[in-house]
């Protein structure tokens, strides 16, 4: 029985092979995969930032202040949550390759600012441009950078930065984001933040989660770890708020009609004899995936 | 890493060694009638069909090996080394595989496209004067160097914005295979053009002012322009517009086709003029044609600023293999068939197995070609980019793809309808943006490539270098999520800049 029923499935799979063949040859061409024989002519340039959209997508935890980007007033770095009103920065966006192969010659960077907070509307600073050579070679990473006066109005804002290459083997990595506000507590330390519903004529409702990831110091190369497979060593899982912190969000969460902004409040206060700094992310979520986010640092001398 | 896509054929460095399409026609064809004498002589000694028509078979195999060794190592002439080339792509030219395993020409699985090289315009063509210099030949006649010295001394004024060095990727090389003399064509891809309902406004007739010699003749082109940008040839077929002449020094066909009558008084100019429509809504384009002494010319070929590029399928490597299988099989057979009866019955299931794997193979050789690199929506298909070739875009607002290619330079001889250099293989190519299909008609390329040339020359002598690949292949560059996140400490700092690099 067993026999007859492996030669049943071989008539089967051959039958299947001929469809196969003759579909084949009547012009079904093969599909394109790297294992083809001549797999498509197309190698393509990867520019990205860190792009927090990306990684979470890929379920990686991710910090709003943004290793990517910069701010300059004249020749100084500075903090992007200090900036004076109508004052000249110089921004700075740091871009990589992940092709071995492409380079992007005239890579447009978009620039942005937008009110401090999740999903608020942005303004263009403008467009830059820059030479980004591959991975490993000396234009990799590249810098576009762009002048900036701040608006005449005091204010907390987020930048926002878009690489817009002519062509990419991966389109989503391309928006990085600076949202940072650095404060030192009056016990509690207090920050708000505007989270907007700029994306269409539904009603957005938003939650929020909290957390307190920061990029992790990277291990030298020399050092034995350093040798394993990095991306499966990345945690997927962002830490928690510390013991003894405190994190109050008001409100909780928000609906919030086509067009409108509401204010967050948040308080956040540190376990008594705390010192040092300490980093706490907020990200906004609707039932799309995320809004935005903001990373609030509570500094304790 | 210099070369991204595989390529199976070799191109003759001394021309020398090079011999012509003809001549291996001639030498394929020996080998085959050789090959059945020899199978009709074994046939008669031993009085049996299958030894005789095994050794013919196995014969033709070979002479089938030998045209495709000149295929592959002879048919192209190196010009020099590799070459890069920035532009459009302006048509595509894919593999035409078929189920006849007998059409050699099908087993040329390279993919094919012309470039137009940068900043040239799609309706820029040599002067015909040049062109004819380079006819095909009745008889072998070595290249004269006074058509490049005098296009070369015109191309200021011919050519203002195109590079001569650009110009000299597509022009006959002189001093690499002039002594052959062949024939050289160039490129030329008839641009349909756009539909629309529109009707045209404006008619160019190209070339716009050309003097000619006494009897010679002329090939113009008209084209019609519509309100929307879109444009359509008009010089002949059964949309053509009508062509006239103002005087008997000229006469002009329904083609326009010029030819200056050989009486005419010399330097007697002539108006062109092709009319599309009639009554109030015709329109109308003319070109001035200027009859001066000197020897007759006929109308050669057009050449655009075109440079033919390849990416090579491995068709006739596959064809050479299953001919040397082929050729194995039917050997094995003859052999056989000396030793009866189980010897001949081998040798007949031998034979019927060879004939099934022509059959089969050769339409499968024929599908396995090189893929396109331009994108799904073109008449073509592909998987690629999301713009279009300059022919297939179907509006004027249709993205174009430009592209920057490097490949090898060379002389293909059997290039239809006779020679023309090309980069063949292409080595890489990499799109380096887009620009709509009007604009590269009016000469609008959105952005210098020029210099992006230049720069990707320069990003290619490194990456290409050997010792870029053990840079990249370090520890501090194995990330693939971002260099912070999966990357380890290497030597270089992560740190901001120090100064901020300045806005351009």
């Amino acid at each position: 029985m067993s026999l007859l029923k492996q030669f049943w499935e071989f008539l089967l799979k051959l039958l299947a092979f001929i469809v196969a063949l003759f579909r084949y040859l009547l012009g079904l061409k093969k599909r394109a995969r790297c294992a083809c024989p001549n797999p498509p002519p197309l190698k393509k340039p990867d520019p990205f930032l860190y792009c927090q959209y990306f990684l979470m997508a890929l379920g990686y935890p991710v910090t709003w202040d943004n290793p990517d980007i910069f701010v300059f007033e004249g020749l100084v770095l500075v903090d992007p949550h200090q900036l004076k009103a109508n004052t000249q920065y110089t921004v700075v966006a740091r871009v990589w390759n992940s092709s071995v192969f492409v380079p992007v010659i005239h890579l447009n960077v978009a620039f942005f600012y937008l009110s401090f907070g999740m999903g608020t509307q942005s303004h263009a600073i403008g467009t830059s441009w820059t030479d980004l050579g591959v991975k490993g070679l000396a234009d990799c990473p590249a810098y576009a950078s762009i002048y900036w006066t701040t608006p005449a109005t005091l204010g907390h804002y987020c930048i926002q930065v878009l690489l817009e290459p002519p062509d990419d083997s991966n389109w989503l990595n391309n928006l990085g984001q600076r949202n940072i506000f650095v404060t030192q507590p009056q016990s509690p330390a207090v920050f708000s933040f505007s989270v907007g519903n700029h994306v269409g004529p539904r009603v957005r409702n938003v939650r929020f989660t909290i957390d307190a990831y920061t990029i992790p110091p990277l291990l030298a190369c020399d050092d034995r770890r350093a040798g394993i497979d990095r991306t499966r060593a990345v945690s997927k899982v962002a830490p928690s708020v510390p013991e003894g912190w405190t994190v109050v969000l008001t409100p909780g969460s928000l609906q919030l009609a086509q067009g409108e902004e509401q204010q967050v409040q948040a308080e956040i206060t540190p376990p008594p004899g705390f010192s040092g700094s300490m980093p706490i992310n907020v990200t906004g979520w609707d039932a799309n995936g995320p809004v935005g986010g903001v990373t609030l640092t509570v500094e304790v001398p | 890493m210099g070369n991204w896509y595989q390529s199976w054929t070799n191109c003759c460095t001394n021309v020398n060694s090079w011999f012509s399409d003809n001549s291996v026609n001639w030498y394929t064809a020996l080998i085959g009638v050789v090959g059945v004498l020899v199978g009709v002589g074994v046939g008669g000694v031993t009085a049996a069909l299958i030894p005789g028509a095994a050794t013919s078979l196995a014969i033709l195999c070979l002479a089938g090996v030998y045209y495709c060794n000149w295929w592959l190592n002879i048919r192209l002439i190196c010009l020099g080394g590799d070459r890069s080339a920035i532009g459009a792509i302006f048509n595509i030219e894919p593999p035409t595989p078929s189920l006849d395993f007998l059409n050699l020409g099908d087993y040329d699985t390279d993919y094919s496209f012309n470039l137009l090289i940068y900043p040239a315009l799609p309706l820029d063509m040599l002067p015909n004067w040049f062109v004819d210099n380079f006819s095909p030949p009745t008889s072998p006649t070595p290249w004269q160097l006074s058509p490049i010295t005098q296009l070369q001394a015109q191309w200021p004024t011919l050519f203002p914005f195109i590079s001569w060095d650009d110009a000299n990727l597509i022009l006959p090389q002189q001093g690499t295979m002039g002594s052959l003399g062949l024939g050289f064509t160039g490129q030329y891809a008839s641009s349909p053009g756009s539909s629309s309902a529109l009707p045209f406004v404006s008619i160019i007739v190209a070339p716009s002012d050309q003097s000619i010699t006494n009897g010679s003749t002329l090939q113009l082109k008209a084209t019609g322009y519509r309100a929307d940008g879109s444009y359509q040839d008009l010089t002949q077929g059964p949309n053509a517009a009508t062509w006239t002449s103002s005087g008997p020094a000229a006469t002009i066909s329904t083609g326009g086709l010029v030819t200056a009558t050989t009486n005419a008084s010399l330097n007697t100019t002539v108006f062109i003029t092709a009319t599309y429509g009639s009554g109030a809504a015709s329109v109308s384009g003319a070109a001035t044609v200027k009859v001066v002494t000197g020897t007759t010319v006929a109308a050669g070929p057009w050449e655009q600023i075109l440079i033919h590029c390849e990416i090579e399928g491995r068709g006739m490597e596959d064809l050479r293999t299953l001919l040397w299988a082929l050729f194995g099989t039917f050997t094995t057979a003859a052999v056989l068939s000396f030793f009866p009866p189980i010897g001949t019955a081998i040798s007949i299931f031998l034979l019927l197995l060879a004939l099934l794997a022509l059959l089969f193979g050769g339409p499968a050789i024929q599908n396995d070609d090189a893929g396109p690199p331009n994108p799904p929506g073109s008449p073509q298909g592909g998987d690629g980019w999301g713009g279009y070739a300059y022919v297939d875009a179907p509006t004027t607002g249709s993205l174009v793809d430009l592209v920057y290619v490097c490949g090898r330079w060379v002389f293909d001889s059997l290039h239809q309808p006779v020679g023309s250099n090309e980069l063949h293989p292409v080595h890489y190519i990499v799109k380096v943006g887009s620009v709509p299909m009007g604009g590269l008609t009016t000469g609008d390329w959105g952005i210098d490539l020029e210099s992006m040339k230049t720069k990707l020359d320069q990003q290619y002598s490194i990456i290409n270098m050997p010792s870029t690949v053990n840079i990249q292949s370090k520890p501090e560059n194995q990330w693939s999520l971002h260099p912070l996140i999966d990357g380890c400490q290497g030597q270089a700092s992560y740190a901001p800049p120090a100064t901020p690099p300045p806005p351009k």
